[in-house]
């Protein structure tokens, strides 16, 4: 479903997304896929050692997470930044909610003008702790 | 200890990454994303793309596989990598990344701070990289701020 421009106002809620519980096989995976080989994320007796109490997500993983929650709603070619802080630790067992909100929306003027979104998100866990805070901005098509 | 200011606006030696459909499928995969746009070429066509695409994080690739990663470049300067923290990370994205893409990256120290936290000594560097694929297109600036425990 494409989303306009003109059909969406400052302080419209971006769809949220509920993920499936992130699991060790999941870091696992991640650590594979993205070449990140950090103990902390897939030992448990180093990310003990490291003071960590167990292992934990990687913060780029959660971020795609966020991203995922982005890209179902306005795609990937849409996408000009992304940018989110860090704010809490994931670890095995707890489920992300990515919500988001649009702030502003923008005209830009560049080789052709654009009409941009620009949308605060969250990332969250199932007792609402905050795990991200960023934002990104979208460049949208207009209805007609 | 604090991270060599000599650093700063220095660029490092530049990277290479080639991107392959398996490494943009294991990604979305790794992160239970289900969009048929990163793996289905007539999926992405049907929803107004080039055909398949990377998912917007997939840049960490780059440095992870590339020996750009950050804690390379920490350690370069002179930090321990054991007491680095990602604190932040911005893409700007000026074109798509594709299948057969080889990508070129070139990192630089943005800026590089200290600071007295309630734990101790910080020291916070702002590393950016610019991604140009095989034709010298601009792809994405990523911006990693990572935060060295003193």
């Amino acid at each position: 479903m494409t989303i306009y421009y003109d059909q969406i106002n400052v302080g419209d809620e971006m769809p949220s997304l509920t993920m499936e519980p992130v699991t060790e096989t999941q870091l696992v995976r991640y650590s594979g896929a993205a070449g990140d080989f950090n103990p902390i994320h897939t030992v448990p007796h180093l990310a003990e050692a490291a003071g960590l109490g167990g292992v934990i997500a990687h913060g780029m993983l959660v971020m795609g997470l966020v991203g995922r929650a982005i890209t179902d709603w306005v795609g990937v070619a849409a996408l000009r930044q992304f940018g989110v802080r860090f704010v809490g630790i994931t670890r095995p067992g707890q489920t992300i909610t990515v919500t988001g909100r649009v702030v502003e929306k923008l005209e830009v003027d560049g080789e052709h003008c654009e009409h941009r979104l620009r949308c605060e998100v969250t990332a969250v866990d199932q007792a609402g702790e905050l795990k991200i805070k960023g934002s990104f901005t979208a460049a949208l098509p207009l209805s007609k | 200890m604090a991270l060599d200011k000599s650093f700063i606006d220095k660029t490092f030696p530049s990277f290479s990454f080639e991107v392959d459909k398996s490494k943009i499928r294991e990604l979305a995969q790794a992160l239970g994303d289900d969009n048929p746009i990163y793996v289905d070429d007539e999926a992405a066509r049907a929803a107004g793309l080039p055909g398949i695409v990377a998912p917007p994080t997939f840049p960490t690739l780059f440095k992870m596989w590339g020996e750009g990663g950050n804690r390379v470049l920490i350690e370069a300067m002179g930090g321990d990598p054991l007491r680095m923290l990602h604190g932040e990370e911005e893409y700007e994205y000026h074109g798509l990344i594709r299948p057969g893409d080889i990508i070129t990256g070139q990192a630089k120290v943005v800026s590089l701070a200290e600071k007295e936290g309630r734990s101790g000594h910080l020291d916070i560097a702002v590393l950016e990289t610019e991604y140009r694929n095989q034709r010298a297109e601009l792809v994405v600036i990523a911006r990693s701020t990572i935060v060295v425990r003193g």
